[in-house]
């Protein structure tokens, strides 16, 4: 699934992670080893604390079930992954991984892998609530894929506080004005789809 | 709250009052206290809107004291929409001064003959009952408006609004916030038109000269508060998500789950569920200078709530809740977070249950009436319901009645009373809480996630079948004892996960009533009520064929995940079987 596209670099304020919120939400590609596991995704290949990945996100889903064993869960090519922080409510708790009200939703959780083809792939990562804040840095900083479209309604709607937290700003490497990307510009028409980096710096006070 | 005031509406020459001391129900509260009185004092074959049934308002346990989140106030009653006994609660400022106040609980009784409309008038002088026809088919919002003109911002107001006088089934109670709106409400099961029935537009309770109630051990009972406070701060739940998102936190997830219904239950995936997400509405609120964070009364630690403004930054209702953003939004297709707010607004001014509405809507949608997705139609809908008109008349008595009479099929109801914002079809635990909760569909019923801690049924085994029952009746166990404390349910993530957390609650409870409560007794409480509403209920005629989903949710599978509810009727009926 994976194709050659450009690659948009941006340096943002860290306050400017908030921008990236439906983007998150709505789901973005990324790059994986297909045929890993779920917990080698979070603790190898992004490097997560053990402890953060057992204690903040406590609800996943992957291909739309719950995920209550992340050293089983395998990913697939063409996946979808969805990360959340614990939820209210009872159908919240419900939804938790391992949590005492699985059974409720025994039917559609996630259960063991048959044989997964390993090698490069490409899975679709939500993230919802307070990982968004959390992991949405992360994964923007490795890279995330978006459609052109998308690409250019992010960049054409953010306002100009959002320029103005933005430092520096490249094309596959080259310099490029957020006046350019802002008009879409810069941004090349040919191909289907951008990979977008983001470094977020620390809050300059 | 050491006395119970009573009313009877229907007494010859004008309603009469009595105050009697609270006797049996010392010590109790919320649900424990409307649903006992129902139970005794209501005939169970009574018109639910005739002079034999009772409107009973509670505070909580806790009401009025220096607790957090001690403000849920409890309505009880017989429904007009299930025909089963009926506890709904709401937040606001009402139960905290109701407390102060003294009374333990509010009967309203008898019902007047003629059209004169009355409003109720307590302070610590006393209690006066007027007539006041001025206020006839006033909306909740300007009829607090025009109270404020004479009673002043000083008092909690318990309002009806033209769907409770018209006696709609859908009909809800309002509870004014900190900032004198009427956004709280008692909404499910019809219970503001039992107080239309009585001819009660406003109940206005003011504390001015009173001070907060003391427990028998006040230093206890601070210590106890401040861990339990310390533990809703720290938890994930209660301390960060709820805070920064509020309840449609869920939305992303139920979707993502597959358990979200949409379009009146044919789907469980809402394509555009990420543009009416809690995220989504958080941010929104906080660019227009709304707030995302917002507690219904005062002592809320948590503050689930917030403000919801318009594009212009003017005030338009209070965060939509998960359940309202997924009736008024996913269920009838409309993906407009204005559209859903404004639809809210309209509720709270009616006075209409924003569930019961909204999955009105969605059946009305199915027959015709509009199409999915269109959020004008949805408007002018419930505009038909403000302005009383036949249609609005039928869409205000709700999904089955609506069903009904468009001659739809599939409607989402149990025992009269539409299912919530999770389908039972993915998540089966929910859909046996539905199908046999005392209440009709209800998904607070079975809310209070501890039973892990208050081990109500022994040791489930959570992966078998029977799991399901047995954890729904723990649920129910646990959830009928939060309800009697009246505190916020919310309060339940907290306490499941945090055991200290729980034992503060509990500390909190002793320090109190200088008692020696234990989880077990915490337990024989809410059987206890669970035992009161399954008499009435059985009384009323009510059988294990009530306890029952919809025939669809057993024969049409739904996506994602293409499942059908599959528990047994024979499991289902062993949930009341302790
Ligand atoms: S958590 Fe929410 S519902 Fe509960 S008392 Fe606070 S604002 Fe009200």
């Amino acid at each position: 699934m994976s194709q050659a596209c450009s690659t948009l670099q941006l340096f943002l304020h860290r306050e400017q992670v908030r921008a990236f919120s439906a983007i998150v939400q709505q789901g973005f590609s990324f790059r994986v080893e297909a045929g890993s596991t779920l917990e080698d995704l979070l603790c190898r290949q992004l490097r997560l604390d053990p402890d953060f990945v057992r204690g903040r996100i406590t609800t996943i889903f992957l291909d739309y079930k719950p995920v209550d064993d992340i050293k089983t869960a395998v990913l697939r090519d063409g996946s979808t992954l969805a990360l959340s922080g614990a939820m209210p409510g009872l159908v919240g708790a419900t939804m938790r991984r391992g949590g005492f009200y699985s059974a409720m939703r025994g039917g559609i959780s996630h259960g063991e892998e048959s044989a997964v083809p390993s090698g490069e792939g490409e899975i679709k990562v939500k993230l919802f609530n307070l990982m968004m804040e959390e992991l949405g840095p992360i994964f923007l900083l490795k890279g995330i894929v978006l459609p052109l479209s998308e690409m250019k309604d992010f960049l054409a709607r953010q306002d100009p506080a959002f320029w103005k937290g933005c430092s520096e700003s490249t094309l596959d490497g080259r310099p490029v004005l957020p006046e350019a990307l802002i008009k879409g510009e810069g941004i090349p028409q040919a191909g289907e789809r951008v990979r977008l980096c983001v470094v977020f710096e620390e809050l300059k006070s | 709250m050491d006395k119970i005031l009573r009313i009877d509406m229907g007494a010859q020459g004008g309603p009469k009052m009595t105050t009697e001391p609270v006797g049996e129900y010392l010590g109790l509260g919320g649900r424990a206290t409307t649903s006992l009185i129902v139970n005794k004092e209501v005939h169970p074959l009574a018109h639910p809107l005739g002079a034999e049934n009772k409107l009973v308002i509670s505070p909580g346990m806790l009401s009025g004291s220096t607790g957090a989140m001690t403000g849920r106030l409890s309505v009880g009653c017989k429904s007009p929409l299930t025909g089963t006994i009926k506890e709904s609660n709401a937040g606001g400022q009402a139960a905290q001064v109701l407390a102060r106040l003294g009374y333990a609980a509010i009967i309203l009784e008898g019902k007047p003959e003629g059209d004169e409309l009355y409003k109720i008038f307590i302070n610590k002088d006393g209690v006066k009952i007027s007539v006041d026809n001025s206020l006839k088919l006033l909306d909740n919002y300007p009829l607090v408006e025009k109270l404020r003109g004479e009673y002043g911002d000083k008092p909690a107001y318990v309002t009806i609004g033209s769907a409770g006088e018209r006696q709609l089934l859908a009909a809800s109670i309002a509870c004014t916030d900190p900032e004198l709106r009427p956004t709280r409400h008692c909404g499910r099961g019809g219970v503001g038109a039992v107080m239309g029935s009585k001819k009660v537009k406003a109940i206005i309770l003011d504390d001015s000269g009173l001070k907060h109630r003391t427990p028998v051990n006040p230093e206890k009972y601070r210590d106890a508060n401040r861990k339990f406070v310390e533990g809703l701060r720290k938890h994930p739940v209660t301390g960060e998500g709820l805070p920064a998102y509020g309840t449609n936190v869920l939305t992303n997830v139920l979707n993502e789950a597959g358990g979200y219904p949409t379009y009146n239950f044919k789907t469980g995936v809402f394509p555009n569920g990420a543009k009416i997400s809690g995220e989504a509405q958080a941010e929104l609120e906080v660019k227009r200078g709304g707030s995302a964070t917002h507690g219904c009364h005062r002592g809320c630690v948590i503050q689930c709530s917030g403000i919801f403004n318009d594009a212009e930054g003017n005030y338009v209702t209070k965060q939509p809740e998960y359940e309202t953003v997924w009736s008024h939004g996913g269920n009838c297709g409309i993906d407009d977070l204005d559209v859903i707010a404004r639809l809210d607004y309209m509720d709270d001014n009616i006075g209409v249950d924003t569930i019961e509405m909204g999955a009105t809507i969605g059946v009305a949608m199915d027959a015709g009436l509009a199409e999915f997705g269109d959020g004008a139609a949805a408007i002018r809908l419930v505009e038909e319901v403000a302005k009383g008109t036949p249609l609005g008349r039928i869409l205000g008595c709700g999904a089955e009645i609506t069903g009904k009479v468009f001659g739809v099929e599939k409607v989402p109801v149990v025992k009269g009373q539409a299912i919530p914002a999770y389908d039972p079809r993915p998540i089966q635990g929910i859909g046996v809480t539905y199908a046999t909760s005392t209440q009709g569909a209800d998904h607070t019923a079975g809310y209070a996630i501890a039973t892990n801690i208050l081990k109500v049924g022994g040791d489930v085994d959570p992966l078998k079948t029977e799991g399901q029952v047995a954890l729904s009746r723990d649920l129910q166990i646990a959830t009928a004892a939060i309800d009697s404390t009246g505190m916020c349910l919310f309060i339940a993530f907290a306490i499941m996960d945090q055991p200290e957390t729980f034992q503060a609650l509990l500390d909190m409870l002793n320090a109190f009533y200088g008692t020696n409560l234990t989880g077990d007794d915490v337990v024989a409480l809410g059987k206890k009520v669970l035992s009161a509403e399954r008499d009435f209920n059985k009384r009323a005629g009510f059988t294990a064929q009530h306890d029952r989903l919809p025939r669809f949710f057993y024969t049409d599978p739904i996506a994602p995940h293409n499942q059908t509810f599959s528990v047994s009727d024979e499991e289902m009926d062993q949930v009341f079987n302790w």
